[in-house]
């Protein structure tokens, strides 16, 4: 099969798994500290938790782009970081997770209470260390709700080498997310335009309204283009500029696209009740993993 | 919500770059503008010289003086001839549109003795297509053509004509009907010699102090059958069809690219954290939008409808090369920076409030936006 083929089929055959199972129900209960696991199981089954491990098939940029589709609807599960532990340390079934080494823990593991292995990494990338079933000292979680647990970081753990730099492999995969869930926000604003009237006509038939739109859906475009020309990038002495470049151009946009679909929202988006907090939460917090706008 | 397949160039037009950048390195001494704004330096000795390399009318056939090259090699040229800041003004509009139109809707005998020329960087056109009254809302022109003993007689006034005073063709959009129901009917497009057909061409001066685009009166001005383009009645979709080409290339984000080079070259290898932070932030950006404006060119090459991806990549290109200037003067003051600095500011802050109006407003594109969000 050929690549674009390849990766065409993951689109597809994954989007309708997400979109029958990362449901706002599946949010809520994750939020909660409940895992998804009938999600998880689907993906799992089908393959889509090895994407870009050896003799898959796939590569990379695969696991990029089915990122930034788990992003697009917000699934409430570690799957950047069950990808490329995979990648990395050899495949295995089950969640995995990465995080920061900071004073002899790992710190911001992702669902690190669920984890079969964790791998901890250096903010300056120069060291990796492989730890097979974890102890979290401390659950967290960021400010979208998700789960960053505290992970203790064995005496003598085992070290790993790494085929791609690991910090900028997982901002990219925060920029991948973050692309995904600006799309589904912009879709959100653009569904609740044409469906609210107001003055006796849809939201979508004033000016003010449409511009607002799009302006975000220009915004929304030019980063998951970012996003996508560096997880497409084969040169690694340009991978790191690329990442960099992505990073800020999303978190640019983020703001833009919150503030306009928010506003377009009303009252109504500031409810927990309503699903846009999912997606812009998300966002929020993810601008800020693996570095930010200027760092 | 909206996807746009990526383009990467190929690595063969590697080499074509180090040609135009061989060539303005031989050509240094015309490269004397303050900016890459497309439309701010009209150069006919350097056209030509540009004709003569072949890069003018690259994409077309060889039987009109083209060279069948890709639109990612013109993609290439254009770029490059746009950051080094080369004079392109004279021949711009003839090799992005007026000769893509008169190829999918000229006679033949229109393509013979136009595009060669204009390919050879010899003939230059301009854009006829506002009005005093019709600026946004091209469909309400009212500059008639009434059929008269072999051709029309023209009557009416064009405005925001750029170098009318200076090309030699004016593509005219005319009413050949009255307004009908249907208000994009009755409009048709002819071939204007600016040199020898009755006209009156009053330059007005901008803002900047420059005189490049003017006015073109109309009084019963023959205009001959053979000079119209198209079929009677066909302008508004040629019209439509010559605005894709217009939006979508490098000149609708590079326009204060000068600004950004002069401000990393004064700043050094050791800028302060607000410089970094500013140049990373705009060079981001750029390398976005160049990914967009080359894509799009993917899709010209491959025959696409381009009209919504060239009005996102001009939302967004116009929006960044207006605030270029703003962010730099914050971190580097025009009398702080080196002469070339404080020339290529000066420029883009007096040339910017044209960059949001120029080839569709804000508002237009927006609007081309939201309606392909199916918010209209």
């Amino acid at each position: 099969m050929s690549e674009a083929a390849v990766h065409s089929q993951i689109i597809e055959t994954g989007e309708k798994i997400l979109a029958d199972l990362a449901t706002k129900q599946s949010l809520e209960a994750a939020e909660l500290g409940s895992f998804p696991d009938g999600l998880w199981q689907a993906l799992e089954s089908s393959g889509f938790t090895e994407i870009g491990s050896a003799d898959t098939g796939t590569r990379l940029s695969d696991a990029f782009a089915f990122t930034e589709l788990c992003g697009r609807f917000a699934a409430p599960i570690p799957i950047a970081e069950t990808l490329l532990v995979n990648r990395w340390a050899g495949a295995e079934p089950g969640v995995h997770s990465i995080g920061l080494i900071r004073d002899n823990s790992v710190h911001q593991v992702p669902w690190g209470r669920t984890a079969k292995r964790v791998i901890g990494i250096e903010a300056s990338g120069n060291r990796a260390v492989l730890i097979h079933t974890p102890t979290v000292v401390e659950e967290h979680s960021n400010l979208a709700g998700e789960p960053r647990d505290r992970v203790s970081l064995p005496e003598q753990p085992e070290r790993l080498e790494l085929p791609e730099p690991a910090f900028a492999t997982l901002a990219l995969a925060r920029a991948a997310a973050s692309a995904g869930a600006l799309n589904a926000i912009v879709a959100l604003g653009v569904r609740y335009a044409t469906e609210r009237a107001q003055f006796g006509r849809p939201l979508a038939g004033f000016q003010a309204i449409q511009h607002t739109l799009a302006v975000a859906a220009a915004e929304t475009l030019a980063a998951t283009t970012a996003v996508r020309a560096a997880a497409q990038q084969s040169d690694p002495a340009r991978f790191d500029a690329e990442v960099a470049a992505a990073r800020s151009r999303v978190g640019q946009a983020i703001r833009t696209v919150s503030d306009a679909v928010h506003q377009v929202h009303g009252a109504l988006g500031f409810t927990h009740e309503h699903i846009l907090h999912h997606f812009t939460r998300r966002t929020w917090a993810w601008r800020d993993e693996y570095g930010n706008e200027l760092s | 919500m909206l996807e746009l397949d990526l383009t990467f160039l190929p690595a063969d037009t590697e080499s074509l770059r180090t040609r135009v950048r061989q060539f303005l390195a031989h050509n240094a001494e015309f490269l004397a503008a303050p900016n890459s704004d497309f439309a701010t330096n009209h150069d006919a000795a350097f056209s030509r010289r540009l004709g003569g390399a072949g890069w003018i009318g690259m994409t077309w056939p060889r039987d009109y003086g083209g060279q069948n090259a890709t639109y990612l090699e013109r993609y290439v040229v254009t770029e490059e001839l746009l950051a080094a800041g080369a004079p392109v003004g004279a021949h711009w509009i003839a090799d992005r549109q007026t000769g893509p139109l008169l190829l999918n809707y000229g006679s033949e005998s229109q393509r013979t003795s136009y595009l060669p020329a204009i390919a050879r960087g010899e003939l230059f056109c301009s854009i006829g297509m506002s009005e005093p009254d019709s600026g946004s809302d091209l469909a309400s022109i009212r500059t008639t053509a009434t059929p008269a003993a072999g051709g029309y007689r023209v009557n009416g006034t064009k405005l925001w004509t750029t170098y009318a005073h200076r090309n030699h063709l004016m593509i005219c959009l005319v009413r050949t009907e009255p307004p009908a129901k249907n208000r994009h009917a009755g409009l048709s497009q002819l071939i204007v010699d600016l040199r020898t057909d009755d006209v009156q061409v009053r330059p007005i001066k901008n803002m900047a102090g420059k005189e490049e685009f003017n006015e073109v009166v109309f009084t019963d001005t023959f205009v001959p059958d053979d000079r119209l383009v198209g079929a009677p009645g066909n302008g508004w979709d040629q019209v439509t069809s010559e605005l894709a080409y217009e939006r979508s290339g490098p000149e609708r984000f590079l326009s204060s690219f000068q600004v950004f080079t002069e401000l990393v070259r004064a700043c050094g290898p050791q800028p302060t954290q607000s410089q970094a932070v500013l140049m990373g932030r705009i060079a981001a950006q750029l390398l976005s939008l160049r990914r967009l404006s080359i894509s799009v060119a993917g899709m010209l090459e491959q025959g696409k409808d381009v009209a919504l991806e060239a009005a996102l990549v001009k939302e967004l290109g116009n929006t960044l090369e207006e605030a270029i200037p703003e962010l730099a003067r914050l971190v580097l003051p025009a009398d702080a920076g080196t002469p070339g600095y404080a020339r290529a500011l000066t420029d883009a802050i007096l040339q910017s409030p044209s960059f949001t109006l120029r080839g569709g407003t804000k508002e237009i594109l927006r609007g081309v936006i939201a309606r392909g969000l199916g918010l209209r």
